[in-house]
């Protein structure tokens, strides 16, 4: 790395699904970018390895490599949802290089590579309901937003529109339409259910899952082929990610430069101007330190990321770590807790399907919307992903112990209808659930390692209870004999929703963020990622995250044009 | 066309380029027929199977690729044998299954051949496909498991899943992922192109995998 020798009009920290967001948003308004990422190289469609291997050319037909997995991953391969396997394990990060402290049992799932999490993420998107922005407030359960819905619709229209969201418009006020491509379609039993569960509970919507994969041509990328293996990478460009959609958008402007393997330790703020005025990057292959100097820096670290960094860039000025004006830094963590629930649902032998939809289907919060239900122990509330499929073969394979003939027939067969409702509830935000850097323990390129201290409280679990009985409710209500509770999303971290550590909020003693997601006393820094969440919502996350990135991005660049910056 | 472990890096397709398969897929906008054959020596490679220094011994791998013929029989669709399932099978015992997994394999694969001389006379090789059932039965009634998975992945590698289960769980996952099993009881469907949400079992009775 040459020392100084670029100057850029903006630097980005981090290249998922909010760093390339701001890349994009900032070469289109006509500034100089360099984004910087930690991790690997992958490129689009020629990175994707594993896309087309089938599954008797996968190594070992799929089973898992469990020498390498517990050896360099054992946080990341055991991650719910089958999200980690043969066919992206170079996708993850390495974890016995990258050890993080748990004070309690917490899951850290990271990429390691160009787009990051854009890759590998669920694709749900959905807008939030102005009463998500109020809860802080109402119930006083953490900070007041600094913004409420008003302030990100024409941004969650100015995202949806290039990312391409398949959905339904349902005309919720609490769980607002956006701007969508044809939804996919539902299953017989998924229609049954929808039928059902609208009958019996008029305040209860089952609608199609939300999600950013495309079913139609749109801005260049080809549509959907439902095969839903999404995070091997499409080379259809079909789901939304960095790689496919947002860098593409940014390179064509002929002002992007990308610098991968680049591990940043600390952004720089000058004591004179109070502003950050350089970023401090570690080269991951030769260890070399180098700085690069921008007039304004997007943190899109990732929550958990971000966070280290800010802490990372302690200084006289700011010796508790960047923005952190009170004791707000690495505090307020949340994410999403659940219950999962499933049922055969009988009667529909002869309907099947043919394809993989890579959605399910989706419950919006029912609960406490608007104020408290009388029969609610709890606050807040939840909402539901779900489905009904019919079982497949690995999982029927497992529920006998036969041999011969008859077993191979009926395992080939398309198995029972299964309908599964997974809740994702709202973690309240509290100070005591944090994250700090322990000096002492140096992990990955000699930095401090994160010490996760966060755990579920009462009103989690009271609400997973809740969410169970209704579950079961729905499932019954909808023709199930008997319905099995199962506990799922309960290690904070494995929802991968991660949030908060440097929330948004009014008072600068309170949080790290302004409403225009800018540091505090740091103005020409932006955080603009999950660690930016006040709170947690029902829904899942990203999609706010996009609109809140092109929404500072575009108040920084006038700023900066205006000479503020 | 050969068939080598993918390493981390561009390539791996080995003869077929990715721009050729998507050149193919975009040009006929349906599935072309552009994918590996794969035979069942090649799946061996595939998995890395250390010829010179097998697992199995002879008599082991005879005992492996009959029970693997009595758990998936030929059919009207191709059996263990013609999907190349003990080859895989023998594969990961070799290279896949820690030492002490690859000892009890073995000695159960041994433990079958016992029963079959002490029963009828001959080792289980030997055995007709009525007999061979019959002392899968026996061992399948003297094999508990007190275990629930939901999938077949987690059963075969839970620990305590006795040698029956990981026989059996080890020949279905092989066939169920081979070539022959992928593509004649089940339907491999690389890329669907769309979701038919509601067809008739009468029309299409398959799960389609990929």
């Amino acid at each position: 790395m040459k020392k100084n020798a670029i100057q850029f009009d903006a630097i980005v920290i981090g290249s998922g699904i909010t760093g390339g967001w701001a890349a994009k948003e900032l070469t289109e308004k006509g500034l100089k970018v360099l984004v910087l990422e930690r991790g690997k190289l992958v490129e689009h469609q020629k990175g994707y390895i594993h896309e087309f291997t089938s599954p008797w050319d996968a190594p070992d037909h799929g089973l898992p490599d469990r020498e390498l997995d517990e050896r360099d991953y054992p946080v990341q391969s055991r991650i719910e949802r089958g999200a980690f396997s043969w066919a992206n394990r170079h996708y993850w990060i390495n974890d016995r290089e990258n050890p993080y402290e748990q004070a309690k049992p917490f899951r850290w799932h990271r990429t390691d590579v160009l787009g990051g999490r854009s890759l590998t993420w669920g694709r749900q998107s959905y807008r939030w309901g102005d009463d998500d922005f109020k809860a802080n407030a109402r119930d006083g359960h953490g900070n007041d937003w600094p913004i409420r819905y008003a302030d990100l619709a024409p941004w969650y229209t100015h995202v949806e529109k290039f990312i391409g969201v398949s959905g339904q418009a349902e005309g919720l006020a609490s769980f607002p339409d956006g701007h969508f491509l044809p939804p996919m379609e539902m299953t017989a039993v998924e229609r049954a259910l929808k039928a059902r569960i609208e009958a019996k509970w008029n305040d209860r919507k089952v609608t199609i899952g939300r999600v950013a994969n495309l079913t139609t041509e749109h801005n260049g990328r080809g549509p959907c082929q439902n095969r839903s293996i999404c995070n091997r990478g499409c080379s259809f460009g079909a789901y939304f990610s960095s790689l496919s959609s947002t860098l593409p958008a940014a390179e064509k402007t002929g002002l992007l430069t990308v610098r991968t393997d680049s591990v940043v330790e600390a952004i720089e703020v000058d004591p004179k101007t109070k502003k950050a005025s350089g970023v401090r990057v570690i080269d991951a292959r030769t260890g070399q330190r180098a700085t690069y100097h921008a007039r304004i820096v997007f943190l899109c670290a990732s929550t958990y990321g971000s966070v280290q960094v800010l802490m990372q860039s302690r200084s006289a000025l700011h010796p508790n770590g960047l923005g952190n004006q009170g004791d707000a830094l690495g505090r307020y963590l949340i994410d999403h807790h659940g219950i999962g629930a499933f049922a055969e649902i009988p009667g529909f032998d002869e309907h099947n399907y043919k394809g993989r939809r890579p959605t399910g289907i989706y419950v919006p919060r029912f609960r406490n919307l608007g104020g408290q239900d009388a029969d609610a122990d709890f606050t807040r509330g939840y909402g539901f992903q779900g489905g009904a499929m019919r079982d497949d073969w690995t999982n029927t394979a497992a529920m006998t112990d036969d041999f011969g003939a008859a077993m191979k027939h009926n395992i080939a067969r398309p198995g029972k209808w299964i309908a599964f409702l997974g809740a994702f509830g709202e973690q309240l935000p509290q100070a005591h659930n944090r994250v700090t850097l322990n000096e002492k323990n140096p992990g990955g390129f000699g930095l401090p390692q994160l010490s996760f201290d966060v755990a579920y409280g009462e009103n989690e679990r009271r609400m997973a209870v809740d969410a169970g009985k209704q579950a079961e409710q729905m499932l019954l209500a909808a023709g199930a004999q008997r319905v099995q509770l199962i506990p799922v999303r309960t290690l904070p971290g494995v929802s991968i929703h991660e949030m908060g550590g440097a929330r948004m909020g009014h008072d600068p003693a309170q949080s790290v963020l302004n409403g225009r997601n800018q540091v505090h006393g740091v103005p020409n820094l932006f955080v603009t990622d999950g660690s930016a969440m006040a709170s947690a919502g029902t829904v899942n996350p990203s999609l706010t995250y996009m609109a809140l990135t092109a929404r500072a991005v575009d108040f920084a660049v006038a700023e900066l044009k205006a000479g503020r910056l | 066309m050969k068939i080598h472990k993918v390493q981390f890096g561009p390539g791996g397709q080995g003869g077929v380029s990715r721009r050729d398969v998507l050149a193919a897929l975009l040009a006929s906008g349906a599935v072309a027929a552009v994918w590996s054959n794969a035979t069942a020596a090649a799946a061996v490679k595939a998995a890395g199977a250390a010829a010179a220094n097998p697992a199995l011994s002879a008599g082991e791998a005879a005992v492996l690729a009959s029970a693997a013929e009595v758990i998936i029989p030929a059919t009207e669709t191709p059996g263990a044998n013609a999907a190349g399932v003990p080859q895989f099978v023998g594969a990961l015992a070799a290279h896949w299954m820690r030492p002490d997994e690859a000892a009890a394999f073995c000695a159960g694969l041994a433990g079958l051949d016992s029963a079959a001389r002490e029963r009828f006379g001959r080792g289980f090789a030997a055995c007709t496909p009525e007999q061979g059932a019959e002392l899968m039965t026996a061992l399948k009634a003297s094999s508990p498991y007190a275990g629930r998975t939901f999938s077949l992945a987690d059963r075969i590698l839970d620990p305590k899943a006795p040698f029956y289960l990981r026989l059996r769980d080890l020949v279905v996952f092989a066939y169920f992922t081979s070539e022959a099993g992928s593509n004649q009881e089940l339907r491999y469907l690389p890329v669907p192109g769309k979701f038919e949400a509601n067809l008739d079992m009468k029309t299409w009775p398959y799960q389609t995998v990929i």
